[in-house]
């Protein structure tokens, strides 16, 4: 094992001149990277929202603007043109409670199907 | 751990930039050496030390002072070793014999080495798991007790202290296989490639 002492004999080396400037550039420079990496991520998040937003608002105003209530005041004005009367229903259905007390009653089976084309505001009685 | 140093500390946990470069002249020469040790290559040892230290500033924040802080920094070390060491696997190797030995040339060495005999641990060293390298570097090189290394690379004392012997005694054993010739040269009877 004589020769296993020599391990703690073994050369020793030392930092070359100028490390600790090395280290404190590449310090700074790593500074830096993180600042402009922290900037460009601040940027694409803020640019992703904006996009979002931006695409929402196109959709709502030019690809869907018929649910609107500007849609509902056109019709309204039409009829009353026409001399007939409008009168809005709002339905509110409890389908909760109904399923619930199908539960009950096994026998029974609801088929909830879609009779109208048109959405229930623009029902006209 | 000296009062000083947990003040420089706590000075780089706040961004103090001149405290880190008084820890970086306090630790460098100790890293570089223990890296070079490590790796067999000095410049890589240097790369690696720079890296180590700028680790030290980004996570000086995460260091809690329940253990040395010397501990801390030669587990960053020794981590960052292993990693560069598995990466290096995955690349094309160069043979030992056509690199320059940064202890054959001395430069910045303190004592003028056996070039035969640290020929051998080297190349013994080389073919050391870094699992046991690096508790025989951190033992018998840079004089660590095996409660602190057990810290530095977070093992039992006891895992520590079976690693430590297995590390010496497939040292030992590429030392037995190892013969010097006459001209300062070394032969190495039969191939070793075995990890301990």
């Amino acid at each position: 094992m004589d020769e296993l002492k020599s391990l703690g004999a073994l050369p020793r080396v030392k930092a070359p001149p100028g490390f600790e400037a090395r280290v404190l550039a590449g310090l700074a420079e790593r500074t830096a990277l993180m600042s402009r990496r922290r900037r460009v991520l601040r940027l694409s998040l803020a640019g992703a929202s904006a996009f979002v937003l931006v695409g929402f608002v196109v959709t709502r105003l030019f690809i869907l603007p018929g649910a609107g209530p500007e849609r509902s005041a056109s019709l309204f004005d039409a009829a009353g043109a026409a001399g007939r009367m409008i009168i809005p229903i709002n339905e509110t259905v409890d389908y909760f409670g109904e399923v619930r007390a199908a539960s009950r009653n096994g026998e029974t089976i609801y088929i909830l199907e879609q009779v109208s084309d048109v959405i229930s505001a623009d029902n006209t009685y | 751990m000296r009062m000083d140093e947990q003040e420089l500390v706590r000075k780089v946990q706040g961004g103090d930039e001149d405290a880190f470069a008084e820890i970086v002249r306090l630790y460098k020469d100790r890293i570089v050496n223990y890296l070079s040790h490590f790796t067999g290559d000095y410049q890589k040892a240097v790369d690696l030390s720079q890296e180590t230290f700028i680790r030290v500033y980004f996570k000086a924040a995460k260091y809690k002072p329940i253990a040395p802080f010397s501990s801390w920094v030669y587990a960053i070390a020794s981590n960052l070793a292993r990693t560069e060491l598995k990466r290096d696997r995955r690349r094309a190797t160069v043979p030992l014999e056509e690199m320059a030995s940064p202890f054959e040339s001395g430069a910045f060495c303190e004592d003028k080495p056996d070039s035969g005999l640290v020929r051998n641990l080297r190349l013994a060293l080389d073919g050391l798991h870094p699992r046991y390298r690096v508790p025989v570097l951190l033992k018998d090189v840079e004089g660590f007790s095996q409660e602190e290394i057990a810290r530095i690379i977070r093992k039992p004392v006891g895992t520590v202290k079976a690693r430590i012997s297995r590390g010496r005694a497939y040292l030992k054993r590429e030392l037995d296989k190892a013969v010097i010739d006459p001209s300062g040269g070394v032969a190495v009877k039969g191939e070793s490639h075995g990890r301990a």
